[in-house]
């Protein structure tokens, strides 16, 4: 899989998956307390740095 | 080795990533009892878990890389590396915080702080000369410019570091609400804290310069050991060989042809020519081979190159034969080989000032040498022709189509 | 009527040694160490020929020439070197020297090859002729440069192969049916172009070769 390609991959699933709990949570299908939300957020934010940061550069051998 | 003191991970001996298992080594204790305190921490409050990962990602992992933060190349990629993970591990540290799996705030955020700025300026000062290290091997000809980490990079990282611990420790105090009585004093710290800087920094910098210096004296000191290593393998050797034979002129000529051809191509920064990559390379390690041999000086002259195939060897074994002859039957003189290589065709001259022969009464057994180079270059679709008269010494023409 | 010659060169057995080698077949004038003392020597002394050594300190024979060219644009240098390497045997010749040879070269061969410098024609070893035929080897854009300067004619590619191949001049007279005057013709015409060509492909072909080596 080309490199940039991974990176928005996973940005893509994550962001998904983030947005269906808080759509979920809006549908009050479920309940996400903030102690839950908050830390959803930021571990998104956080996983797309890092593979960004992973895949960013070209090989370096 | 002086690197052996540095906190490195230990991942052979981990069951993670080896983080326990350095720590361990580097305090003289046995691993499971620092494993315990992670797991412990962990449940308690969860700094233990934060604490694990801020050692993985710092801590130089095994005998010779870099920190896994360290190993992308480019400062872009490592910061969002660093921050993806920070965030990463506070994503999970609130979420133990809302299990409960808690010691309180008051205490954990502090000390997470502190641990990642003691952390960060440990690291700093046990720096050692990976950048170096991991330099590509092209870069292997120009030593001298390896890369030494600038004492901008290291103050910035160390300063960070301080902040971090600095910090941790304000907002302990103030979680704690220890700070009120104390704003009074809090201008007295921070002007003494300024002035502090004030007088350390200069001595700080010359610290750092110092380790600049010492880093790049220790890399001259290793070259300089390297170049005297090889000539004391090779060149003192040959000058003394040389001295024992002082009698045969022709045997101190072939050694001292030989030492100058491999002190080039140590200086061109090869080893050996292994003769097995191009043509050219081919050719020359033939020379070479039949220069000792026969004890005849062969010059190469090579216009162009191209990687070996199954024709090129063919051409390449003809010249060599071609070599063999001109050193055998011309002992007198020096053979000269002239390559030419260019997009359709290789050619290569083989050329002696020896005494030449007459084509049409050649003695049978050399007869048969000649095919064997003519018909070894028509079995691959090439040509061979030799050129040669009485007194006017020989040249040996070989023409090959790629 | 022999020719003169100065002796440049920073290594002390070596100019004892040519000297010795020398005597006789030509007039030595007098040897220098340093760029300096070399510059000096040659403006005093003035003579036809002067054999100079490429790798010096204080900038090496390529300074030589440069400095004694400001003085005595008309003085003729024949280059020496154990270097066989690309970059500084075009340097040299590009900075006016007319000749190139190795430090192996014979003692008589290298008399002849002062004569001939001294008669204004150009030196080349076969090394050099490779490195000149490799120089100008690649096919360059026609828009780009000035076909007569910067590339050589069928025949002048001949005339340096046959060099590269070890003849001398007389005998590629003989096997091209030319005279030796006009061997000599070609090898100065190919000198010239080396030192006058398009400076942008002589140099992107050094650094090249240096990439390869």
């Amino acid at each position: 899989m080309r490199r940039a390609d991974r990176t928005s991959l996973v940005a893509g699933v994550v962001i998904t998956f983030a947005g269906l709990v808080f759509l979920l949570d809006r549908l009050e299908a479920i309940d996400v307390r903030f102690g839950y939300g908050l830390p959803l957020l930021i571990a998104t934010v956080g996983a797309i740095l890092l593979v960004a940061g992973l895949d960013g550069p070209r090989d370096h051998d | 080795m002086a690197r052996m003191k540095e906190l490195r991970r230990d991942p052979e001996r981990g069951v993670l990533a080896g983080v326990a298992a350095g720590l361990a080594g580097r305090a003289g204790i046995d691993p499971l009892i620092v494993r315990v305190g992670f797991i412990a921490a962990s449940f308690a409050g969860g700094f233990g878990f934060a604490l694990y990962l801020l050692g993985w990602a710092l801590m130089p992992g095994g005998d010779g890389g870099r920190a896994p933060v360290e190993r992308i190349a480019g400062k872009r990629e490592t910061w969002l590396v660093v921050a993806g993970m920070m965030l990463l591990a506070l994503a999970a540290l609130l979420l133990l915080r809302e299990w409960g799996i808690w010691f309180s705030d008051a205490i954990v955020w502090p000390v997470i702080l502190a641990a990642a700025g003691g952390a960060l300026i440990w690291r700093q000062s046990t720096a050692s000369d990976e950048p170096a290290a991991d330099r590509p091997a092209s870069t292997r000809a120009t030593p001298r410019t390896a890369a030494v980490s600038l004492p901008r990079d290291v103050m910035g990282r160390a300063f960070v570091g301080a902040a971090l611990v600095v910090g941790g420790a304000l907002v302990f105090l103030w979680l704690n609400d220890a700070l009120r009585p104390a704003r009074d004093v809090l201008l007295a710290v921070v002007v003494v804290v300024v002035a502090l800087t004030l007088i350390l920094a200069p001595w700080w910098l010359r610290l750092v310069r110092g380790l600049t210096a010492e880093r790049t004296e220790r890399i001259r000191s290793q070259e300089r050991a390297e170049v005297a290593a090889h000539l004391h393998d090779s060149v003192l050797q040959t000058l003394a060989l040389m001295q024992k034979r002082v009698d045969d002129p022709r045997e101190v000529a072939a050694l001292a042809r030989r030492q100058e051809r491999e002190l080039r191509a140590w200086l061109n920064g090869r080893r050996a020519v292994a003769g097995d990559e191009t043509v050219a390379l081919a050719l020359e390690a033939a020379a070479a081979e039949v220069e000792e041999a026969h004890g005849v000086p062969v010059e190469v002259v090579a216009v162009g190159d191209a990687p070996l195939d199954e024709r090129a060897l063919a051409l390449v074994a003809a010249a060599r034969e071609a070599l063999v002859n001109a050193a055998k039957f011309a002992p007198e003189s020096p053979v000269a080989l002239y390559a030419e290589v260019d997009p359709e065709r290789i050619e290569v001259f083989v050329r002696d000032r020896g005494p030449g022969f007459d084509p049409a009464a050649v003695p049978d057994d050399r007869r048969g040498v000649r095919e064997s180079i003519v018909g070894r270059m028509e079995r691959h679709g090439g040509r061979a022709v030799v050129h040669t008269a009485p007194g006017a010494g020989t040249e040996v023409e070989l023409v090959m189509k790629r | 009527m022999s020719a003169s010659v100065v002796i440049v060169d920073d290594h002390h057995l070596f100019r004892a040694g040519v000297r010795a080698e020398l005597d006789g077949l030509v007039d030595v004038r007098g040897d220098a160490a340093t760029v300096e003392d070399a510059v000096r020597l040659v403006l005093d002394a003035e003579p036809d020929v002067v054999l100079l050594d490429v790798q010096m300190p204080g900038g090496g024979g390529v300074e030589v020439i440069r400095q004694v060219a400001l003085r005595r644009p008309a003085q003729r240098f024949l280059a020496l070197s154990v270097s066989d390497a690309p970059e500084d045997v075009i340097a040299v010749i590009r900075a006016g020297a007319r000749g190139y040879v190795t430090k192996t070269i014979s003692g008589a061969e290298l008399a002849d090859a002062v004569r001939r410098i001294a008669d204004g024609d150009a030196v080349f070893s076969p090394r050099l002729a490779g490195f000149v035929l490799d120089a100008f080897a690649g096919g360059l854009p026609a828009q780009e440069v000035d076909p007569q300067l910067d590339q050589l004619s069928p025949r002048e590619r001949e005339v340096l192969r046959h060099i590269a191949r070890g003849y001398l001049y007389k005998e590629i007279a003989q096997r091209l049916s030319i005279s030796t005057k006009t061997v000599e013709a070609h090898v100065s015409a190919v000198l010239r172009k080396l030192q006058l060509s398009n400076r942008h492909e002589l140099s992107r072909w050094a650094v090249e070769r240096r990439l390869v080596d």
